[in-house]
């Protein structure tokens, strides 16, 4: 019983609204960030943000919204899929991880969007920067990503 | 008529250079049926056997194509005042004027070339959206059909024009200066005095470009007669039905996720 109250408390967290990530490796917070619940930013222009969003219908599950993400992103915006993988918050709810791609050479971006829903809540953490920047970050950006809690 | 023209006699001799040159200048205001009377023309029994020579070389330029008035027709006539004898021969000038509606512009252009080819005829004129070829008069309907099955045919007008009065009277034009050039000649041949000599050949030379000219005529109406004209006007289609679109969802923060929003910093 003892054990099992933190991770209750963290799924709890989620529930009512708390976005609070370990940002990745040499960022820092935004300070002029109003548009996300969270934002930080590397030395080099990168950037993570975390916003939360009503699940306005209980009925729209992680499923849903990963294929409208995809249909969004892929078949309207035109972006390249590299990779989706299912991941896991620290408060253990699910999510996914994109990996869009964008661009050709030298201007190819690399576009991560990690989604967790709940009954109430979407909260997706993106993060943007050149691909060949980017790369070398991406283990660090996804263990951020999972640090949602 | 020897006698008429003497040698010693110059005065006679231009004197009848003038009516001959009179006879020869005149030749256009003769009518079709004057010709006939006075026997300067061929009758339509032997314009009939001048185009009936197929056999030999179809679209030869020399075997105009010739229709029997008998024979029904789909093809509208814009002069039938030549033949309006039932059996009378005809000598049509064949056109098409086709407005087709096409997925590909520059595809049915290059497929009416090649039909052109196909049936041994050649391109007039091209541009962006249409095309003139000319075809043997005897692949004309043939021709049509195949431009046709292109596309979807919006608008199709076509032309048979009579021109067996104008032939006639071309023809006739020919054979009497022909025979005037001829007189000159043998009066030429006659003529001792300069004078008298340079008369006949100031004519004769009048007469020589008239033949030509004449010839010229006839050539580029064989021409016409022998290779219909078959333009071809080219519209691309346009879907009735929309194609079918990305249907967006209706979650406007589907739209907020951007990666350029991200790399703000304002």
């Amino acid at each position: 019983m003892k054990k099992s109250l933190p991770s209750s408390l963290m799924v709890l967290a989620l529930v009512v609204g708390c976005t609070q990530i370990d940002p990745p490796e040499g960022y820092v917070r935004d300070p002029n960030n109003q548009t996300y619940d969270y934002k930080a930013v590397s030395a080099r222009g990168h950037a993570i943000g975390v916003k939360r969003r009503p699940n306005t219908d209980k009925s729209a599950t992680l499923l849903f919204w990963t294929e409208a993400i995809e249909h969004q992103k892929c078949d309207i915006d035109g972006y390249k899929l590299a990779s989706k993988n299912d991941i896991k918050s620290a408060g253990g709810l699910p999510g996914v991880l994109f990996n869009f791609e964008f661009g050709e050479g030298q201007s190819k971006l690399t576009y991560l969007v990690a989604l967790y829903v709940t009954p109430s809540n979407i909260i997706t953490i993106e993060a943007a920067g050149p691909t060949a920047d980017l790369t070398d970050e991406l283990a660090s950006i996804r263990q951020s990503m999972e640090s949602l809690r | 008529m020897k006698r008429m023209f003497a040698p010693s006699n110059s005065a006679v001799a231009i004197v009848m250079l003038g009516t001959l040159c009179f006879a020869t200048s005149g030749l256009g205001c003769m009518s079709r049926d004057e010709y006939l009377r006075n026997g300067l023309v061929a009758s339509k029994a032997e314009v009939g056997s001048i185009g009936r020579q197929p056999a030999a070389a179809p679209y030869d330029t020399s075997s105009p194509r010739i229709a029997q008035s008998e024979e029904p027709t789909r093809l509208v006539s814009d002069d039938t005042s030549a033949t309006d004898a039932p059996g009378a021969t005809r000598i049509v000038v064949y056109t098409a004027s086709l407005r087709i509606v096409v997925v590909e512009i520059e595809a049915s252009i290059k497929h009416t070339d090649a039909i052109a080819k196909e049936f041994n005829g050649w391109v007039q004129t091209i541009s962006d959206d249409s095309i003139t070829i000319r075809v043997p008069a005897d692949r004309y309907e043939l021709a049509v059909a195949k431009i046709e099955s292109l596309g979807r045919v919006a608008d199709r007008r076509l032309q048979a024009s009579d021109v067996t009065e104008e032939y006639v009277d071309l023809e006739a034009r020919l054979k009497n200066a022909l025979a005037v050039r001829e007189r000159l000649n043998a009066l030429l041949a006659r003529a001792e005095d300069v004078k008298a000599a340079l008369e006949v050949e100031r004519e004769l030379g009048r007469i020589g470009e008239e033949i030509e000219r004449i010839k010229g005529k006839l050539e580029l109406l064989k021409n016409r007669v022998a290779f219909s004209t078959i333009t071809a006007q080219f519209e691309r289609v346009y879907r009735t039905t929309p194609m079918p679109q990305v249907t967006r969802l209706p979650f406007e923060w589907l739209n907020e996720l951007n990666p350029n929003r991200l790399l703000s910093f304002r």
